[in-house]
C-alpha cells in the first residue's frame, strides 16, 4: 500500500505549483488553469485523508462518514466546474472590454484620485 | 347740635323719601339731558332749547318743591334743636363696619338745601335765556343738574363717606363746567387746575376719614355719622384731643373746596365756565361745600359746653380751630387786596367770593358756627345776584374788562338796580343790608374769641370790610356810572332779556327780604325780647337750634365796620367817580404800583404752588422715567441680564464647540487621514491583492501553526 | 359638572375655530364669539343662581368636581369656586366677550387668532378654578402659550421684542413659583404623611409647619405672582407688552393676565396660610414672620404705587400710560393686602374686579384712537381734539379715565376708598415709631401717606391726558377719523355699564367677597 505521504507530497506540489502559477502568471486563462491546479491538488488531499480515516475495521459495514471526502471531492469538481464556466464567461467580456486579458494591463480597480 | 339731652333720632319715611326726590330729580334730569345730548350728536340734530330748558329747570323746580315741603314739615312737626330725621341704607357692607348712603335732615342741611334750591332753580331760569344759541345748550342743563344734584347729596348726607362721595362727584362736575368751552386753551386749562386743586384738599379729606374711622374703630364703635360722633364726643368714649387732627385733615379738603389760602388759584381761573356756572358753582354754592363740611364737623375742633358755649379747646387740638381762624383772616385781606386790581368784572367777584369765605371760614374756626352759617346764607343770595348781573352785563358788551364798560345804568336799568342792591349786601351797607348785619356777626365772633392775637385778627377783618366796600363801589362806578368806554361802533348795549331779568329780580327780592328779616331781628331784638327770640332773629334762633350762642347784637359793636365802610366807599367814589386828583395820585404812586404788582400776582401763591407741586412732580417723573427706561430696563434688564446671559452663552458655546466637540472631531481626523493614506495600497493589480493574500494566509497559518504546537507542547 | 361646561365648552371649539378660519375667515369670529357668548351668559346665570343669597357662607367651594389623576403622587383634576373665584370668573368671561367682539378689525390669520382666544379662555378660566396645585399650574402656564403669540403675530412694530420679554419675564416668574408649590407639596407631606396637590387637602396639612418655612414659600411663590400682576421693580414687561399687543389682547392682559397673578397671591399664600397656627395659638399673618412680610409687601405696594404713577406722568404713548396706570392700581392691591384687614382685603378683590373692567375699556378706547389717526399713532402730543369728531369715544374715554381715577360712583372709588381706610386702621403701618430696617430714616406710616398723595398724581396724569386728547383743537393726525364703528365702541360701552352698575350697588359683590374674607381673618 503506498504510503499517505507520497499523496500529501504531490498535493503540495500541485498546490504550489498552482499557486506560483496564479502570483506568476498574466494571462488570465493560465491562472485560471493554475487556480484548476490548486483545486486538483485539494482533490487529492481529501482523497488522501479519506482512505486514511476510512473504518477499515469493519469493510463491510459502510456508514456515511466512510465517504465524506469523496462528498467534498464532488463538490469542489462541481465548484470547479461553475467556476471555469463563470471565469471563462467573465474573460470574454473583459477580452470584449479591454481587447485582451492580459490583468497586469487591466486596473479600473485601482483607487482614484479623490 | 349737641343738647345736654342728647339727640333723638327719628324716622319718617315721608320726609326721607322727599330728601332722595331732592336729590335724585337733578341727578336724573341731567343724566337724561346728556342723553338726549348724545341722541342729538348721533342724528346730528338739535333738540329745541324749549324743551330741554324746561327738563333742565323742571328739575330743579321738582327739587325745590319737595325742599319747600320738607322745610315746613320739619319745622313744624319736629322739634329742630333735638330731633333730627334720619334714614340710612348699607352702600358697602363688611362684617365689622358698613359704609351707608345716608340722609340727614336737621336745622343746618334742611335750611342750607332749601337755599340751594332756591338759587339753583333761579340761576336755571336765568341761564335758559343766557345760554341761548349755544350748540350744547343740552349739554349745560344736564352737567348743570348733575351738579345740583350733588350739591344736595352733600348737604343731605349723614355721614362722612357720603358727604365724600358727593364732594368728588362736585369736584367732577364743576370740572365739567369749568371746561365748558373745551376747545378753548384757557377753559381746558382751568378745567384742569380746578381739579387738582380740589383733588389736594379731597385727598386731605379722606386722610381725615379714614383717620376717624380709625379712631372709632379702636373706641369699638366704627361710624361716620355725624349724629354719632357727636353722641360718641359727649358721653366720652372719644375726646375732642383725639379728633383735633383729623379735624384739620377734613378742614384741608375745605381749603382746596372753599378756596382758602393758599389752594384759592382755582376758583378765579372758573370763570372761564360760563357765568351761570360762576354764580351757582363758584359763588354761592358750591365753594360753601367746605365751609358746609366745617360745620359739620365743628367738635372735632372745637368744645361746645353744655350752656350754649362754644370754646376752643386747650393743649394741641386749639391748633385746628386756630389755624381755620387765621387762615380765614387771611383769605380774606388777601382775596380782597387782589380783588382791588383786578380788572375783569367777573374777576372781582371770584375774588370777592374768596375774601367773603375767608369771612366764613374764620367764623366757623372760632367756633361761632351759627355766625359763619349767618353770613354763608347772605353770601349765598347777594353774590349769586352779583354774578347774573355780571353776566347781563357782559352778554350786553361782549366783554368781561371793566375798561370797556361804563355809563350803562340808562341801558339797562333793571340790572342797574338790582346789582345796587346785590352790592350794598356784599359792601354791607349799614342798616339796610344782610350783608351788614351777617358781617358784623363775624366780626363780633372774633372779636371774642379767644384764638392767639383775636385783636390783630379783628383789625384785619374790619381792614377787609373797608377794602371790600371800596372794590365794590369802584365796579359799580366802572361799570355802571361814568361815560361810556366800549366800542360804540360795534357794541350796542341792549335791555337784559325778560328772562334773565324776571331771574334778577327774584334775587334781588330774596336779598331784600332777607335784608329785612336779619334787620327786623336784630333791630327788633335790642327793643323786645320777644323778637330777639322768635325766628325773626336768625342768628339767635340758628344758635339756639345748634346749641351754640355767640354775643347779642349791639350797636356800639357795629360802629368800627360802619366806619370802615363809609370811608370805603367815599374814597372808591372820590377816586373813580369825582376823580378827585389829590386821590388818584395816591393811586399812582410808586410804593402802591409795586404792590399791585404783587398783589395781581396773587402774592405768588400760585406760583408758589407750582413750583411746590408742579416742577418737582415733573421732576419726578422724569427722573423716575429714567430710572425705570435706563436702570430696571436698561441696565438690570438690557445690560446685567440679556447681555449677561448673552455673554454667558457665548462662552458656553465656546466650551462647546473648542473642548468637547474639538476632542471628538480630533478622532474622526485622524481616522480620515489614516484611511487616506492607506487607500494607495490599493492598486487594482488583481495579482498584487493575490500576492497579499497568500502572505496574510501564511502568516496566519505559521501563526496558528506555531501556536498549535506550542498549547500541544505544553500539554 | 358646572364648571366644565365653562372648560370644555371654549378648548372643543379651538380647533373647529381654526378649521373654520381656514375655510372661511368670517365665520371664525362668529364662532368665536357665539361661544363666548353662551359661557358668558352660562355664567351670568350660575353667578344669579348661587351667588346673591346674602346668607350664603361664601368661603367653601362650589360646584366642586373632584377625579383622581395621578393617584400616585395625589393629583386631582379638581375645581370648583369660591367668593373669591366666582367674581373672578364672571369678570373673565366678561372680558373675553368685549374682547372678541372688538377684536373684528383683525384681518389677518382670522382663525388662527380666534382660535387662540378660546385656548386662552380656557387657561384663564382654568386658573380660576383650579382646586389642585398642579392642574393650577398647568392652566398658569397654558396662559402664556395664546398670548405670546397673539402679541409675537398680531401685535405692533416691535412687537417680537416685547412677546419675548413677556415670556421669559413671567416664565421665569412662574418657574420660581413653581419651586414654592413643590415646596408647599413636600412641607404638607412631610408634616402629615398624606400626598396631596388638593387644595383644601394642603390647607389642613400644613397646620404645623414651621413659620420660618412658611415664610420662604411665601417669598418664592410671591416672586412669581408678583411678576405677573407687575409690581416694581419686575414691572418692565407689561408697558412693552400693552403697547405691542393688539388692543384685544392688550385689553385681556390688562383686564384678566394681572388678575391671574393678583388671585394667585391671595390664593396660595393668604388663603392657603390663613389656618396655621403655632403652639400659642397664633396666626401665621399675625406673628413676628408675617408682620414682617405684610410690611415688606406694604412697601412693595406703596412703591408700586407711587413710581408709575410719576412715570406715566412724563409718557407721550397713550397706551403706554394706561399700562403704568394698570401697574400703579395693581399696587393697591399689594396694599390692600398689607393691611390685613377686611376692609383692606375686599378693597384688594374689589380693585381687581373694577380694573378689570376699566382698564380693558381704556385700552380699546386707545385701539380705537391709534386706528383712527393719519399715522396709527397714539402720541399724546400729535393726536388732539378727539371730542370734534368722535363724541362718544370721546366722551367714554374721560367717563373711564375718571373711573380708573376713582371717582366716586364708579367701581374704582369703592375699592381705593376702602383699601386706604384699611390702611389707615392698620395699626402696624400706621405705628411712627416703627422704623424700616433697611431705611432706617423712615416710619412705616410712609406707606399709606405716600400712597394716599399718589391719587393726586393720578388724577393729573389722567387730566393731562383728556386736556391732551380729547379738548382743545382738532390737529391734522384725526382729520380722516370718522365716528367708531358699533363693534369698536359697543364692547367700551358695556364696560361702561359694569362700571356704573359696580360703582353704585357694590354690595352684590361685595356681600360675596366679605363673606368670604371673613373665612381667613383671624378673629
Amino acid at each position: 500500500m503506498i504510503p499517505v505521504e507520497w499523496f500529501l507530497t504531490l498535493s503540495v506540489v500541485m498546490f504550489v505549483g498552482g499557486l506560483f502559477g496564479v502570483l506568476t502568471q498574466k494571462n488570465a486563462m493560465r491562472i485560471l488553469i493554475s487556480v484548476e491546479i490548486m483545486l486538483n491538488a485539494a482533490n487529492l488531499a481529501f482523497m488522501a485523508f479519506n482512505g486514511v480515516f476510512y473504518n477499515a475495521d469493519f469493510p463491510n459495514s459502510f456508514s456515511a462518514s466512510d465517504f465524506e471526502g469523496w462528498v467534498f471531492v464532488f463538490i469542489i469538481i462541481g465548484v470547479a466546474a461553475a467556476e471555469a464556466a463563470i471565469g471563462l464567461a467573465i474573460f470574454l467580456s473583459v477580452y470584449r472590454n479591454f481587447g485582451e486579458i492580459q490583468i497586469t494591463n487591466i486596473f479600473t480597480l485601482k483607487e482614484q484620485e479623490v | 347740635m349737641v343738647v345736654e339731652e342728647g339727640i333723638q333720632v327719628i324716622e319718617d319715611k315721608f320726609l326721607i323719601n322727599s330728601a332722595i326726590l331732592v336729590i335724585l330729580i337733578p341727578f336724573l334730569t341731567g343724566i337724561f339731558l346728556l342723553f338726549l345730548r348724545g341722541l342729538e350728536i348721533r342724528n346730528k340734530t338739535k333738540f329745541s332749547e324749549r324743551l330741554t330748558g324746561s327738563i333742565g329747570v323742571a328739575g330743579l323746580l321738582g327739587s325745590l318743591i319737595n325742599a319747600t315741603i320738607i322745610i315746613f314739615t320739619y319745622f313744624n312737626k319736629y322739634d329742630a334743636k333735638t330731633q333730627r330725621v334720619i334714614g340710612d341704607t348699607p352702600f358697602v357692607s363688611s362684617a365689622h363696619g358698613t359704609f351707608k348712603w345716608g340722609i340727614s335732615l336737621d336745622p343746618l342741611s334742611v335750611i342750607m338745601m332749601f337755599l340751594l334750591a332756591f338759587i339753583a332753580s333761579v340761576i336755571h331760569f336765568y341761564a335758559t335765556e343766557y345760554m341761548h344759541g349755544d350748540t350744547a345748550y343740552t349739554r349745560f342743563f344736564g352737567t348743570l343738574n348733575f351738579f345740583t344734584g350733588a350739591m344736595f347729596g352733600f348737604v343731605l348726607a349723614s355721614n362722612l363717606f357720603m358727604a365724600f362721595v358727593f364732594w368728588e362727584l362736585l369736584g367732577v362736575s364743576s370740572y365739567m363746567l369749568i371746561g365748558y368751552y373745551w376747545p378753548k386753551a384757557s377753559a381746558a386749562s382751568a378745567a384742569k387746575k380746578a381739579f387738582l386743586y380740589n383733588k389736594i384738599g379731597d385727598v386731605s379729606f379722606l386722610v381725615g376719614i379714614a383717620y376717624i374711622w380709625q379712631i372709632t374703630l379702636k373706641a369699638h364703635h366704627p361710624t361716620l355719622d355725624y349724629h354719632e360722633l357727636t353722641n360718641l364726643i359727649s358721653n366720652g368714649t372719644i375726646s375732642i384731643n383725639q379728633l383735633w387732627f383729623p379735624g384739620l385733615l377734613l378742614f384741608g379738603g375745605a381749603i382746596g373746596k372753599s378756596a382758602q389760602l393758599p389752594l384759592f388759584g382755582w376758583l378765579p381761573e372758573a370763570m372761564e365756565g360760563p357765568t351761570p356756572v360762576s354764580a351757582l358753582l363758584h359763588s354761592s354754592t358750591m365753594v360753601k361745600a367746605g365751609l358746609f363740611l366745617l360745620s359739620r364737623i365743628y367738635f372735632t375742633f372745637v368744645t361746645v359746653g353744655g350752656h350754649y358755649e362754644a370754646f376752643i379747646p386747650e393743649g394741641d387740638a386749639a391748633l385746628t380751630a386756630t389755624l381755620i381762624t387765621w387762615l380765614g383772616v387771611l383769605t380774606a385781606l388777601c382775596g380782597a387786596l387782589i380783588a382791588l386790581t383786578a380788572t375783569d368784572i367777573k374777576k372781582v367777584l371770584a375774588f370777592s367770593t374768596i375774601s367773603q369765605l375767608g369771612y366764613i371760614g374764620m367764623a366757623m374756626g372760632t367756633g361761632q358756627i351759627h355766625v359763619g352759617f349767618y353770613h354763608l346764607v347772605s353770601h349765598a343770595t347777594f353774590k349769586s345776584l352779583l354774578f347774573l348781573c355780571a353776566g347781563a352785563v357782559i352778554h350786553s358788551v361782549h366783554s368781561q374788562e371793566m375798561k370797556d364798560m361804563g355809563g350803562l345804568k340808562k341801558y339797562m336799568p333793571y340790572t342797574y338796580w338790582t346789582m345796587l342792591i346785590g352790592l350794598l349786601g356784599l359792601v354791607g351797607f349799614p342798616f339796610i343790608t344782610n350783608g351788614f348785619y351777617s358781617k358784623d356777626a363775624l366780626l363780633v365772633a372774633i372779636k371774642n374769641s379767644d384764638i392767639p392775637l383775636a385783636g390783630l385778627a379783628f383789625t384785619i377783618a374790619l381792614i377787609t370790610a373797608g377794602i371790600t366796600a371800596f372794590y365794590s363801589s369802584k365796579l359799580f362806578i366802572l361799570t355802571f356810572l361814568g361815560t361810556p368806554r366800549y366800542d360804540k361802533d360795534h357794541v350796542h348795549p341792549h335791555k337784559t332779556g325778560i328772562r334773565m331779568r324776571i331771574a334778577l329780580i327774584i334775587l334781588a327780592i330774596a336779598v331784600v327780604i332777607e335784608s329785612v328779616w336779619w334787620a327786623v331781628g336784630s333791630i327788633g331784638g335790642l327793643a323786645s325780647e320777644k323778637i330777639n327770640k322768635s325766628f325773626w332773629n336768625f342768628e339767635y334762633r340758628l344758635g339756639d337750634l345748634i346749641g351754640i350762642h355767640g354775643a347779642p347784637f349791639a350797636l356800639i359793636d357795629t360802629i368800627p365796620s360802619i366806619l370802615a365802610v363809609i370811608l370805603g366807599i367815599s374814597l372808591a367814589f372820590g377816586m373813580y367817580f369825582y376823580q378827585i386828583p389829590f386821590l388818584i395820585s395816591l393811586k399812582e404812586g410808586g410804593f402802591i404800583i409795586k404792590l399791585e404788582n404783587i398783589i395781581a400776582n396773587r402774592f405768588g401763591f400760585d406760583k408758589l404752588i407750582y413750583v411746590l407741586a408742579m416742577g418737582p412732580g415733573m421732576w419726578v417723573g422724569s427722573k423716575f422715567r429714567r430710572f425705570d427706561e435706563e436702570v430696571i430696563d436698561g441696565f438690570i434688564i438690557n445690560t446685567v441680564i440679556k447681555d449677561g446671559s448673552l455673554k454667558l452663552a457665548d462662552y458656553s458655546n465656546k466650551l462647546d464647540q473648542d473642548g468637547i466637540d474639538g476632542v471628538v472631531n480630533g478622532l474622526g481626523d485622524i481616522t480620515s487621514e489614516l484611511g487616506y493614506n492607506l487607500r494607495k495600497v490599493q492598486t487594482g493589480q488583481t495579482s498584487q491583492y493575490a500576492r497579499w493574500m497568500m502572505f496574510g494566509l501564511a502568516l496566519l497559518l505559521s501563526i496558528m501553526t506555531l501556536l498549535y504546537f506550542q498549547t500541544f507542547t505544553i500539554k | 359638572m358646572e364648571l366644565l361646561y365653562l372648560l370644555l365648552i371654549p378648548i372643543s371649539l379651538a380647533l373647529p375655530t381654526y378649521l373654520v378660519g381656514r375655510w372661511k375667515p368670517e365665520f371664525a369670529k362668529y364662532l368665536a364669539t357665539l361661544t363666548i357668548l353662551v359661557t358668558t351668559i352660562y355664567n351670568f346665570i350660575l353667578w344669579f343662581a348661587d351667588f346673591t343669597n346674602p346668607s350664603t357662607n361664601y368661603g367653601s367651594f362650589m360646584y366642586n368636581y373632584t377625579k383622581s389623576w395621578v393617584p400616585s403622587v395625589g393629583i386631582y383634576f379638581s375645581v370648583g369656586v369660591d367668593g373669591l373665584s366666582m367674581p373672578l370668573l364672571v369678570l373673565t368671561q366678561l372680558v373675553f366677550l368685549v374682547s372678541v367682539v372688538s377684536s373684528y378689525y383683525i384681518k389677518d390669520q382670522q382663525g388662527t387668532y380666534y382660535a387662540l382666544l378660546l385656548v386662552l379662555l380656557t387657561g384663564v378660566t382654568g386658573t380660576f378654578i383650579a382646586l389642585d396645585l398642579f392642574l393650577f399650574y398647568i392652566f398658569w402656564e397654558l396662559v402664556l402659550v395664546p398670548m405670546f403669540f397673539m402679541i409675537h403675530i398680531w401685535g405692533g412694530p416691535n412687537r417680537k421684542y416685547a412677546a419675548i420679554k413677556f415670556f421669559i419675564f413671567t416664565h421665569l416668574a412662574s418657574l420660581v413659583m413653581l419651586i414654592g408649590l413643590f415646596y408647599i407639596y413636600l412641607e404638607a407631606y412631610r408634616n402629615s404623611g398624606q400626598m396631596s396637590f388638593l387644595l383644601v387637602d394642603l390647607k389642613v396639612n400644613l397646620n404645623g409647619v414651621s413659620f420660618k418655612t412658611l415664610a420662604l414659600i411665601f417669598w418664592l411663590v410671591f416672586i412669581g405672582f408678583v411678576t405677573k400682576f407687575p409690581q416694581v421693580p419686575v414691572h418692565t414687561w407689561l408697558p412693552d407688552a400693552h403697547v405691542q399687543a393688539p388692543s384685544p389682547g392688550s385689553a385681556i392682559l390688562a383686564g384678566l393676565l394681572l388678575k391671574m397673578g393678583g388671585y394667585g397671591l391671595i390664593r396660595i399664600p393668604f388663603w392657603l396660610f390663613a389656618d396655621v397656627v403655632d403652639e400659642s395659638g397664633q396666626h401665621f399673618f399675625d406673628s413676628k414672620e408675617g408682620h414682617t412680610i405684610r410690611i415688606i409687601i406694604g412697601f412693595i405696594g406703596m412703591v408700586s404705587m407711587v413710581y408709575p404713577a410719576f412715570i406715566a406722568l412724563q409718557q407721550d404713548d397713550l397706551k403706554r400710560m394706561i399700562a403704568y396706570s394698570s401697574i400703579s392700581h395693581m399696587g393697591v392691591v399689594l396694599l390692600g393686602l398689607a393691611a390685613y384687614n377686611e376692609w383692606g382685603i375686599n378693597g384688594a378683590m374689589y380693585m381687581m374686579i373694577a380694573h378689570g373692567v376699566i382698564s380693558p375699556g381704556l385700552f380699546l378706547l386707545s385701539g380705537i384712537i391709534e386706528h383712527n389717526t393719519k399715522s396709527h399713532t397714539r402720541d399724546m402730543s400729535k393726536v388732539g381734539g378727539l371730542a370734534h369728531k368722535m363724541p362718544f369715544t370721546a366722551a367714554l374715554f374721560v367717563f373711564m379715565a375718571f373711573a380708573s381715577a376713582g371717582l366716586p360712583g364708579l367701581a374704582g372709588f369703592v375699592s381705593e376708598f376702602n383699601v386706604f381706610i384699611g390702611l389707615f386702621a392698620n395699626k402696624e403701618l400706621m405705628a411712627s415709631n416703627d422704623k424700616f430696617f433697611i431705611f432706617p430714616f423712615l416710619p412705616y406710616v410712609i406707606i399709606p401717606v405716600l400712597a394716599v398723595l399718589s391719587i393726586i398724581v393720578t388724577a393729573g396724569y389722567y387730566l393731562w391726558a383728556i386736556q391732551k386728547v380729547i379738548f382743545l383743537e382738532q390737529t391734522d393726525e384725526l382729520e380722516n377719523s370718522t365716528p367708531a364703528k358699533w363693534w369698536e365702541i359697543q364692547p367700551v360701552f358695556i364696560l361702561a355699564i359694569f362700571t356704573v352698575i359696580l360703582g353704585l350697588f357694590p354690595n352684590t359683590v361685595w356681600m360675596v367677597l366679605d363673606s368670604w374674607t371673613q373665612t381667613i381673618l383671624p378673629h
